[in-house]
């Protein structure tokens, strides 16, 4: 009995567990429906990024007298060059390993095959962002240099321009690298559209800076002459960034709103999918809460035969011919043993008083009340065919009741046991009892 | 084997929940335009250094046959407290060595300046002193090396032959490619010499004369070159 007890417990334990499993999740799941929302929105305050779809409401409007509702954003800025697409950390030609004059000849070039820069040197440099997105996006640049030897100005010179604008110096002036984060560039790009930069720096044999050209000089070698014990580098970055223009909306390449007729949106979101959600959280709870039934009785085979139901679960007779399936659902089903067989469906109703039988399309309908939580049922064969006896059962209800065709036995102690041998205890488990009565 | 239902329920649940996770998770989701193209080259190295070595005048010079010989004093010539040439000495332009391998394509420029003084005797101009530059030899005009061979690129004057020689030696000046090993550039290659018996013996006297006359008016020579190394674009 204990050993019995226990085993009802841990099922009684891991039921309620996998109850409270199911809660926390259809709790996760709502939750964060309800919080997804309002999170996106709470993190868009952030500079610099771009939601990955479209940041606002999806905003419905009318056109030609229909109603739309708006594509996802999908913005994407693309930095390049003539060689490659820049990404977060790209290594550009900004500088060469080697320059050459007017005449073609190489008048400065790195031994080792690295970049280098001279007196004399100077290179442009045409990089472009172009929005291949969906949706206006709007940009800042930002540009950067270090200089690596301490206590000398390199006297390289700078300056960047957009077409015919000049953003730093101009078409007859250059400004020093010291200059180049003091600028912040932005502007914005429609879909499909570009906008070019090109960034110009070189290294003079004669600066301005210098009224005498012999200092100048003399600045120049001491910068070579520290480059030969050292490695003295200038460094140079320009990066981009870009996010949506405030009150943009989805466009095609032609300027042309992106946006799917409202009907079919509307029934789906309003209807279709909240009925689907809806609906798939009752049936999850349906079945969950199912209650099965204890299914027992007798039947006239000998000791050790197999008798199935629906060939998913096997019972195996005992001497007095007893089977017991302990959780049967409602639904049809199907007793076999050998080449008999019996289909019934089991269902619930609640007027009914004990167990109910009908035959519909020859099928053996056996009617619980939704009080019962075990039935005792009585069988036998005719040729093939195993029929289950209507005026011989037995059943326990919630209250320990059992029920017959003769009357209700109320319990006693909490306990009560049917006339073939099922007994429910006082922790309302069901067993079989012994010596059991013989079936009719 | 048996169906275990809650499983089944607990798993789609599990699936229903990762797919809802990911839904919103897409949500939060950030693309980042952002793009950085960044370079960096070093200076190119120059490391060029230029080393004078030894000395084109002396004060004492070994007769030719005593040359190697290691007793003190054995077989001087000539000898004073100063540089000095007289009939008989010779010797080789004090040259500089470039070492280095730029970077950079330069250009090694000598600059000569040859200064000649007081070279008169009897009021006519008369330096018996032959330069040879090269595989040529540059004095004024009639005067020989200790050959007794005229110099193949006469000079009408004092003044004549200083520019004579400074061309020629600035005719070393040579542009280095990129990478160049300077220490395998092109030196000067100069010498000068007073013959002993070739010239004119008693101009030479008179000369040698003067000197011991009045020092500071002694027929004297000056020469010196700059060795410049320059970028070139």
């Amino acid at each position: 009995m204990g050993k019995n007890e226990s085993k009802q417990n841990m099922r009684r334990n891991g039921r309620s567990i996998w109850i409270v499993v199911l809660f926390l999740l259809i709790a996760v799941m709502l939750t964060l429906m309800l919080l997804g929302p309002v999170l996106s929105r709470l993190s868009q305050s952030d500079r610099n990024i771009i939601p990955l779809f479209y940041s606002g409401e999806r905003e419905i409007f009318n056109k030609d007298g229909f109603s739309y509702i708006r594509d996802n954003a999908e913005p994407d800025m693309l930095t390049y060059d003539e060689k490659a697409q820049w990404q977060i950390n790209t290594d550009v030609d900004l500088f060469k390993n080697a320059y050459a004059n007017e005449s073609g000849e190489i008048t400065v070039q790195s031994l080792k095959g690295d970049k280098v820069i001279a007196p004399g040197t100077s290179h442009e440099y045409e990089f472009s962002l172009k929005n291949t997105g969906n949706i206006s996006l709007d940009y800042t640049m930002h540009l950067d240099s270090v200089f690596t030897l301490l206590n000398r100005d390199l006297p390289m010179q700078v300056r960047l321009r957009s077409g015919d604008r000049w953003i730093l110096g101009s078409e007859n002036s250059w400004v020093e690298p010291e200059k180049l984060h003091e600028i912040i560039e932005s502007g914005t790009v429609d879909v499909n559209k570009y906008v070019s930069y090109t960034f110009e720096w070189q290294w003079p044999f004669e600066n301005d800076k210098y009224a005498n050209l012999i200092l100048n000089d003399i600045n120049d070698t001491v910068i070579a002459e520290a480059a030969v014990n050292q490695d003295v580098t200038f460094k140079l970055s320009i990066k981009t960034q870009s996010e949506v223009t405030p009150g943009a909306v989805p466009v095609n390449g032609n300027g042309v709103e992106l946006a799917q007729p409202l009907v079919l949106w509307n029934i789906l979101s309003r209807i279709v999918f909240p009925a689907a959600i809806a609906l798939g959280i009752l049936v999850i709870l349906l079945i969950l809460f199912r209650r099965p039934i204890y299914v027992t009785g007798f039947i006239p085979a000998k000791e050790g035969d197999e008798i199935n139901l629906d060939k998913q679960k096997t019972d195996i007779l005992s001497s007095d011919g007893r089977f017991v399936f302990k959780k049967v659902y409602t639904g049809k089903h199907r007793f076999v043993l050998g080449e008999k067989e019996c289909s019934f469906k089991l269902k619930y109703k609640s007027k009914t008083e004990g167990i109910a039988f009908e035959t519909k399309d020859d099928i053996l309908e056996i009617t619980v009340s939704r009080k019962i939580r075990a039935v005792e049922l009585y069988m036998y064969f005719i040729e093939s065919e195993i029929i289950v006896t209507q005026d011989n059962w037995a059943a326990i209800d919630k209250k320990r009741n059992v029920i017959t065709p003769d009357g209700i036995k109320e319990p006693q102690d909490k306990q009560n046991t049917t006339p073939g041998g099922l007994h429910v205890n006082e922790d309302g488990y069901f067993e079989i009892m012994t010596p059991v009565t013989t079936a009719k | 084997m048996k169906k275990n239902v809650m499983m089944r329920v607990a798993s789609a649940l599990l699936v229903a929940v990762l797919l809802t996770t990911c839904t919103i998770s897409g949500t939060f989701a950030k693309y980042t335009t952002e793009a950085t193209g960044t370079d960096s080259a070093r200076v190119a190295k120059f490391g060029v250094a230029i080393t004078a070595n030894g000395t084109t005048f002396a004060k004492e010079y070994v007769n030719d046959a005593k040359i190697g010989d290691v007793a003190a004093g054995a077989g001087v010539s000539v000898q004073s407290d100063v540089d000095v040439v007289a009939p008989g000495t010779k010797g080789t332009l004090a040259n500089a060595t470039i070492a280095g391998t730029p970077e950079v394509a330069v250009n090694v420029t000598y600059a000569a300046e040859l200064t000649l003084s007081n070279w008169t005797v009897d009021g006519a101009e008369y330096c018996p002193v032959v330069i040879k530059v090269g595989d040529k030899t540059y004095g004024l005009t009639g005067m020989k090396d200790s050959n007794g061979v005229a110099v193949t690129n006469a000079s009408a004057s004092i003044a004549e032959l200083e520019t004579a020689v400074e061309n020629a030696i600035a005719a070393y000046s040579a542009d280095y490619a990129v990478g160049t090993d300077l220490s395998t550039a092109e030196v000067v290659n100069a010498s000068w010499e007073w013959a002993f018996t070739q010239n004119d013996d008693a101009k030479d006297t008179k000369l040698g004369d003067a000197a011991a006359a009045d020092a500071t008016n002694a027929g004297s020579i000056t020469l010196g070159i700059t060795t410049t190394v320059t970028q070139i674009d």
